[in-house]
């Protein structure tokens, strides 16, 4: 379904729980065929061609190698959707510096995707736009509350999202304990694949 | 004194001479008695008619005057009926000139003296909806045969007999089939009236990229994929497959769909796509063009190949009796097919082997995205359902300018112009000239017994020009010597 | 005839080889020493002959001198009328317009003097024969002074005089006396012969003159006014119209021929280009392009951008190749009037660009092809790759490549330090070696990095890369940067293992990053203990105490994962389950047989490698389980000391580790029957939206490309001008079909037959393929 995007630089693994609790997600809420285990791909190999839809986080600067860059473009422009998340949750952070240059140079700059957009209703409705993290609220980070997510759009398809909201953080958890919670934050997950999947 | 009267004598032989060529190359159309030549006039380049009616007009009159005692080369009485020995094919005004004359009590029979042989061709638009002609042409012999447009040329075969087919994604205005001096020419139809498709599949990477990729063909697509529990996502509006809302139906996947509805708008004239699992879907068996034998393993690395549907899983097909194999790799000293085609009454189903091609768009060589969108696209075309349409209502006469193709300055005005000009309609009979001059004046007749002599030919010494060209070039020659001889001495 | 001595005779005639006189004749002289029959005679000859032959011997160089001023004059007008004739033509031609002036004038000069020299000719038919017959046809003497002549010299161009017509001494004399009788004497020959030697050379030179006069001065009117009088709609120099009509012509009279001059951007340091009357332009993006025009301002401008929008990744490729004024905006041309004419200025764009003069119904292209200043190549060639450093001291080599295509302005080493772990990190840049260049185009960047200034502590990461700027001034101008190399200086519990490959933390690390964040809250919680109730510290404390098992179980799943192979975290491991896992669970803890101290911390001992690395996982999962009974029981104070144990017992795990399970992220595998579709909600049925069609270039183009075949039998201008635009367009997307098309348009330029590139050009374009022949009335897959 889709692949944590392993990277040279930085730590790609910071969250390593997201995908199994992704996974756990779209099982919950839907009927899409999903394997029981998330994959991890290297950014650099064209295996990622294989997995329309990537997940990339981290802490630290990112710079892509020159292969690294090439794969990701070819990847984009065949149909694949990146989502890039600041593990930071800090504007001012090095990831989100150094990731937005690189995505620019990449795909082209970002840009931000009104709350309005398809991805808010692709399965859940988020009148809101994008759900606020617990991170954000407690203050981590940059101290701020995101209002929108950035994307790149090839042709009016989001080709790279964008998200300052650390949900790297917020989903890094066991799955198991999502019954602990009372309003599953996950649900946003479910939305950004059934798009991937859909459109 | 001599000098400029002796360049004037010359610039006299030369102008003399040149004169003489003249005479000796004008054409001899204008010649009464050669009416038979100027009637296996080419009949492409003579289209309007106008000339072959007055040469037939010309032909009747010369008949009146010989009493049908003397005729030209070609061209006899024989008792109160003409006799026509063709050269080549007229033109087709005056075939159908000919046969109003045969029609209106005038004997006619024709003796062919042609080196054509039922050649024909045919246009038709493609079901694509970026627009696009196959143009196909045939001959009953062995000869070269050119397929061309009012561009240039388009196609050539060594052998007629076993056809040429070409498809073309924008051919002007007529297409043209030659061979020898034979021609035979349609017009390019009009872009066929496509309706949308409707896709059946579960939600997957196979589901939106073959969406994607038929969308961004230019196809409109509606579907419906369930997502969750009583919640779907819709493309498109979606309805019950009809050929007067789809032209064709897409199916992906096993049990998507019931059959009953599937059959109805395949007898309906409707095209069904089954790709991947929808093979085994036994409620559709009476569908299937192929029966799935087994699994064609993959073979790893070949999507990066030439040959890129190799890397993908594929069925193994077993085609049903009447259906046709479209696509098929071969392995050494065999050949399995992965695309099989049949007709269920006036529909037409496929059957592609392939399964998750997506992985072709994505995995696949760097024109793998375009190449996996025209396969589906050319799937699709190959069974979709095309109304018929009328063509003078719904002919599109605009030029190129008008559909949003840039063009500069003093290009519109000369693209409309040539747009009209070439949009002269040729007469239908031009797809098979032969056969509608066999059609107009019946089966040609073996060359009469009786024939005026070459002796009593018309002709008289005088009115051979190029005896003029001969003799003009002689005195000159002779002049010029005799300069050179006195010279010399 | 007056102008015998000027025709053309049939053959070679040697000049007779003339005697010197007894008298004084300045103006003859005797080519070289006589032969000895000459001699002889010379010494025989009386006056009266000598004084005939001297005067028909002057009479000779006068008219040889006539012959060759002819041949002069000629030559020069026949040059000033080539020379204006190349100028019509290069108003007409674009191939003559090509030609540089210095080879037209070039031109001109050779073909004047070729006609001169093939004039000049003629003067060496004037033999003394046939002066002496000119003098008689004047002043007629019974042909005493042509038989003089004729005897005095051999004429049939042998070596030896002809002895037949040798007359004597005597004889020659009386000639001569017989010659002057009849003419009045030595003087009023003289007279005679001058006179009529100038009515010659006036006759024979006046039309000359007068022929080279008018090309001089059309020549001149020519240049003077070079451009004022361009083609009107027929093509011709307007000579005498009035002024108004003039005016008026040049108002409806189609743009002509205009200069382009291609100014550079002042940071590229490239030279102006004067291109001439040109059609295309290929030039640095930011360039200013002057057009210049003569007549009337014309009626529109227009410029268009020659892009194919549909192109989806332009705005990247764009910024890319961008520098200055490289916005994505079709620029627009300012025209202005000027003195001669009038003046069309604008900058060349990033993309492809149309500029659109018209006047008089028609429209005049000039195409613009920018490229774009590269932005700088940069390899960073040391160090070569990543690396974990012992210790942060001493000083580090760095050395980059680096390349520009017009100039580089300043390269640094960029440096970005990252300090800090789990959830709080820091980062600083730093720069180094910055360099300032002028221009230079290749340089190689070095610095030595003083590593103890750097300040590095352990668990650092410095980033390194280089940077470089050329001389673009534009705002938005990208740098050029090499790929980056990561060196991260080892924290002291890993020094056993700085040999390894550096990698992101390890999966222990997680549980670390998480225990610490534990830690934290737990201190937190304990010091807002006091002013909280007992309820929200039994539910925040067991909250944490949640959190912490998780962990516990987290680490539990590594020290199986080590010791069994198994990684499910779902596997439950209980004594006596049949596994052998080299360890038992008492009590909730786990222990090793033998290893444990009564206080349940974990003896260091001569144990296995495998043991010795999960001794401390053991002692981090028993003091997480210690920790999180405290918490269950909201006792935080109690839970801290087995906290700080857990932290330092899987730092030291760690630090024993020799397996740095880079990339690997804890496995999680779900059983998707149990939870599929338990979720309580659902979600909504949606409208997804269409993909757009991507427009069918190639069926576009082929469309334009017939059009452009057919408009080519009728107007090649226009359909040159269309296929060029075509060509434009293409060279982002489909350079191959560009490359084809741009022999359509030089075939079209030079008037020759465009049909075969057109074919090629549509074969290129692949919009005609052959289908294969099968049953089916449809033309299947490719």
């Amino acid at each position: 379904m889709f692949a944590t995007a392993q990277y040279e630089s930085g730590d790609w693994d910071s969250a390593p729980m997201v995908p199994a609790n992704v996974i756990d997600a779209i099982a919950r809420y839907t009927s899409i065929p999903v394997r029981p285990q998330g994959v991890s791909v290297p950014l650099s190999s064209e295996v990622i061609y294989g997995y329309p839809l990537l997940f990339l986080t981290g802490h630290l600067p990112v710079r892509f190698t020159n292969k690294e860059a090439e794969v990701l473009r070819e990847y984009l422009r065949r149909g694949g959707m990146l989502f890039v998340d600041d593990h930071n949750h800090d504007v001012d952070g090095a990831f989100n510096k150094t990731v937005r240059e690189e995505i620019r140079r990449v795909a082209g700059p970002l840009v931000p995707l009104p709350n309005s957009h398809e991805l808010y209703r692709s399965y859940f409705v988020f009148e809101n736009g994008p759900p606020t993290t617990s991170h954000e609220m407690n203050g981590w980070g940059d101290n701020l509350v995101h209002e929108q997510l950035d994307a790149v759009l090839f042709a009016s398809r989001i080709a790279v999202l964008f998200s300052t909201k650390d949900y790297s953080s917020e989903w890094s958890y066991h799955p198991d304990n999502k019954r602990f919670l009372s309003v599953d934050n996950t649900k946003f997950a479910v939305n950004i694949v059934v798009y991937a999947l859909t459109r | 004194m001599h000098r400029p009267i002796e360049t004037i004598g010359r610039l006299v032989g030369v102008g003399v001479l040149v004169l003489a060529l003249m005479l000796s190359l004008r054409s001899p159309t204008a010649d009464v008695s050669r009416a038979p030549r100027a009637l296996s006039n080419d009949a492409v380049a003579d289209s309007t008619g106008r000339g072959a009616a007055l040469e037939l007009s010309r032909v009747l009159l010369d008949r009146g005057q010989r009493d049908g005692a003397r005729g030209a080369d070609a061209t006899d009485s024989i008792g109160q009926s003409v006799h026509l020995t063709l050269q080549r094919i007229p033109s087709a005004a005056l075939r159908a000139t000919l046969a109003a004359a045969s029609l209106a009590g005038l004997p006619l029979d024709w003796t062919d003296s042609t080196a054509a042989r039922g050649l024909a061709v045919s246009a038709t638009a493609a079901a694509d909806p970026q627009g696009g002609t196959i143009a196909r042409a045939r001959a009953q012999n062995t000869q070269p045969l050119v397929l061309r447009d009012a561009a240039s040329t388009l196609d050539s075969v060594a052998d007629a007999s076993r056809g040429l087919a070409v498809s073309g994604a924008r051919l002007s205005a007529r297409i043209e089939a030659r061979q020898g001096r034979s021609r035979a020419a349609v017009d390019v139809p009009a872009q066929a009236l496509l309706r949308r498709l409707l896709l059946f599949a579960r939600p997957g990477w196979e589901a939106k990229f073959v969406t994607a990729a038929l969308e961004e063909r230019g196809w409109k697509v509606d579907g419906r994929l369930l997502i969750g529990r009583n919640a779907f996502v819709t493309t498109g509006m979606p309805s019950g497959a009809d050929t007067t809302r789809y032209a064709a139906v897409i199916v992906l996947d096993s049990g998507v769909v019931p059959a009953e509805p599937l059959s109805r708008f395949v007898r309906q004239g409707g095209g069904v796509v089954l790709g991947g699992d929808a093979l085994r879907d036994a409620a559709l068996r009476t569908l299937h063009p192929a029966s799935p034998d087994g699994e064609r393993p993959m073979v790893p690395g070949a999507l990066l190949t030439d040959a890129p549907r190799r890397g993908l899983d594929a069925w193994e097909l077993r085609p049903q009796r009447n259906a046709v194999v479209l696509v098929q790799e071969s392995h050494g000293t065999h050949a399995d097919p992965t695309v099989v085609v049949r007709r269920i009454a006036s529909g037409r189903v496929l059957a592609s082997a392939y399964r998750e091609t997506w992985r072709w768009r994505m995995e696949g060589p760097v024109d793998g995205l375009e190449a996996h969108g025209a396969w589906w696209s050319a799937l699709v075309s190959a069974v979709a359902f095309v109304p018929q349409r009328d063509t003078r209502v719904l002919r599109n006469d605009r030029p190129d300018s008008a559909r949003g193709i840039p063009s500069v300055a003093r290009f519109d005005s000369a693209i409309a112009a040539g747009a009209r000009a070439a949009q002269r309609s040729p007469y239908p009979g031009d797809a098979a000239p032969y056969a509608d001059l066999v059609a107009r004046l019946g089966a040609p007749v073996a060359l009469p017994t009786v024939r005026p002599t070459p002796a009593t030919s018309p002709t008289v010494w005088w009115r051979a020009s190029w005896l003029w060209f001969v003799v003009a070039a002689v005195a000159l020659v002779t002049e010029w010597t005799s300069r050179r001889v006195r010279g010399a001495a | 005839m007056t102008g015998l001595p000027f025709g053309a005779a049939p053959g070679p005639e040697r000049v007779p080889h003339v005697p010197a006189p007894h008298v004084s004749a300045p103006h003859v002289s005797a080519p070289h020493e006589p032969a000895p029959n000459e001699r002889e005679g010379r010494a025989a000859m009386r006056p009266a002959d000598t004084v005939a032959l001297a005067l028909v011997s002057r009479v000779q160089q006068l008219l040889r001198r006539v012959a060759y001023a002819r041949a002069a004059l000629i030559g020069v007008a026949a040059a000033c009328a080539v020379a204006v004739a190349l100028l019509l033509a290069a108003r007409q031609w674009p191939d003559v317009r090509a030609l540089s002036t210095p080879l037209r004038a070039f031109v001109a000069l050779v073909a004047g003097m070729a006609i001169a020299a093939a004039q000049s000719r003629g003067a060496r038919h004037i033999t003394l024969l046939r002066t002496a017959l000119f003098i008689e046809e004047q002043t007629p003497a019974g042909f005493a002074l042509v038989t003089l002549v004729e005897q005095t010299a051999p004429i049939n161009g042998g070596d030896a005089p002809n002895d037949a017509t040798q007359l004597g001494v005597r004889s020659r004399q009386r000639l001569g006396e017989a010659f002057l009788d009849a003419v009045g004497g030595s003087v009023s020959a003289e007279d005679h012969a001058q006179a009529a030697a100038r009515t010659l050379s006036r006759d024979r030179l006046r039309d000359p003159a007068a022929f080279g006069l008018l090309a001089i001065a059309l020549l001149v009117w020519l240049i003077v006014v070079p451009l004022t009088t361009a083609r009107t709609t027929d093509g011709t120099v307007p000579s005498s119209t009035p002024p108004d009509d003039t005016q008026a012509s040049r108002r409806t009279a189609p743009i002509g021929a205009w200069k382009v001059r291609i100014e550079p951007p002042a940071y590229s340091g490239l030279p102006i280009q004067e291109l001439g009357n040109a059609d295309d332009v290929h030039a640095l993006t930011g360039s200013r392009l002057i057009v210049l025009g003569v007549g009337a301002l014309p009626s529109a401008v227009d410029v268009r951008a020659s892009i194919d929008a549909s192109l989806p990744m332009l705005p990247a490729v764009g910024a890319a190749a961008g520098g200055a004024g490289t916005s994505l905006t079709t620029p627009t041309a300012a025209l202005t009037a000027t003195a001669d004419g009038w003046r069309a200025t604008l900058t060349v764009a990033v993309m492809p660009t149309e500029l659109r003069l018209s006047r008089g119904g028609a429209t005049r292209l000039l195409l613009l092809d920018g490229y774009g200043d590269s932005i700088p190549r940069v390899a960073l060639r040391v160090p070569e790759r990543d690396s974990v450093l012992r210790r942060a001291t001493g000083r580090l080599s760095l050395q980059a490549a680096i390349h520009d295509d017009l100039g580089l302005s300043g390269a640094s080493f960029e440096l970005i330090v990252s300090s800090g772990e789990g959830e709080r990190f820091t980062a600083r840049t730093v720069r180094v070696a910055a360099t300032r260049y002028t221009g230079a185009r290749d340089v190689t960047l070095r610095a030595a990095l003083d590593l103890d200034s750097m300040q590095l502590g352990p668990g650092d990461i410095v980033h390194v890369r280089a940077v470089a700027r050329d001389a673009n001034p534009a705002s938005a101008r990208e740098s050029g940067v090499s790929e980056t190399r990561a060196l991260r200086v080892a924290r002291p519990a890993e020094y056993d293992s700085v040999s390894v490959e550096p990698a992101p933390p390890p999966e222990v690390d997680k549980s670390l990053l998480s225990q610490r964040m534990l830690l934290m809250l737990t201190e937190k919680l304990e010091r807002r203990r006091p002013r909280i109730s007992r309820d929200v510290l039994q539910s925040e404390s067991r909250s944490l105490a949640r959190d912490q098992a998780r962990l516990r179980l987290a680490v539990g799943d590594a020290v199986f994962q080590r010791l069994s192979g198994e990684s499910s975290a779902e596997h439950a491991h209980t004594v006596g389950d049949g596994h052998d896992h080299g360890v038992e669970s008492v009590g909730g803890k786990l222990a090793m047989p033998g290893g444990v101290s009564a206080t349940g911390m974990i003896e260091e001992g001569d144990d296995s490698p495998v043991i010795g690395i999960n001794k401390p996982l053991l002692e981090a999962y028993n003091a997480m389980w210690d920790a999180g009974r405290a918490l269950e029981l909201s006792d935080t104070r109690g839970a801290i000391p087995h906290m700080r144990v857990a932290l330092a017992a899987i730092e030291r795990a760690r630090a024993a580790s020799r397996l740095y399970l880079r990339g690997k992220p804890p496995v999680v595998i779900l059983d998707l029957d149990k939870i599929r579709l338990a979720g309580k909600d659902t979600g909504s049925t949606n409208v997804r939206s269409l993909r757009t069609a991507i427009p069918p270039r190639a069926r576009a183009r082929e469309a334009r490309l017939l059009s452009a075949a057919l408009l080519a039998l009728t107007d090649a201008g226009a359909a040159r001008d269309s296929v060029a635009v075509m060509r434009l367009e293409s060279l982002a997307d489909a350079p191959e079909f560009a490359n084809a098309l741009g022999e359509v348009v030089e075939r079209l330029r030079t008037g020759g037959d465009g049909t075969d590139a057109f074919v090629r050009a549509r074969r290129v374009l692949g919009g005609v393929s052959r289908a294969p022949d099968a049953a089916w009335s449809r033309v299947g897959p490719p």
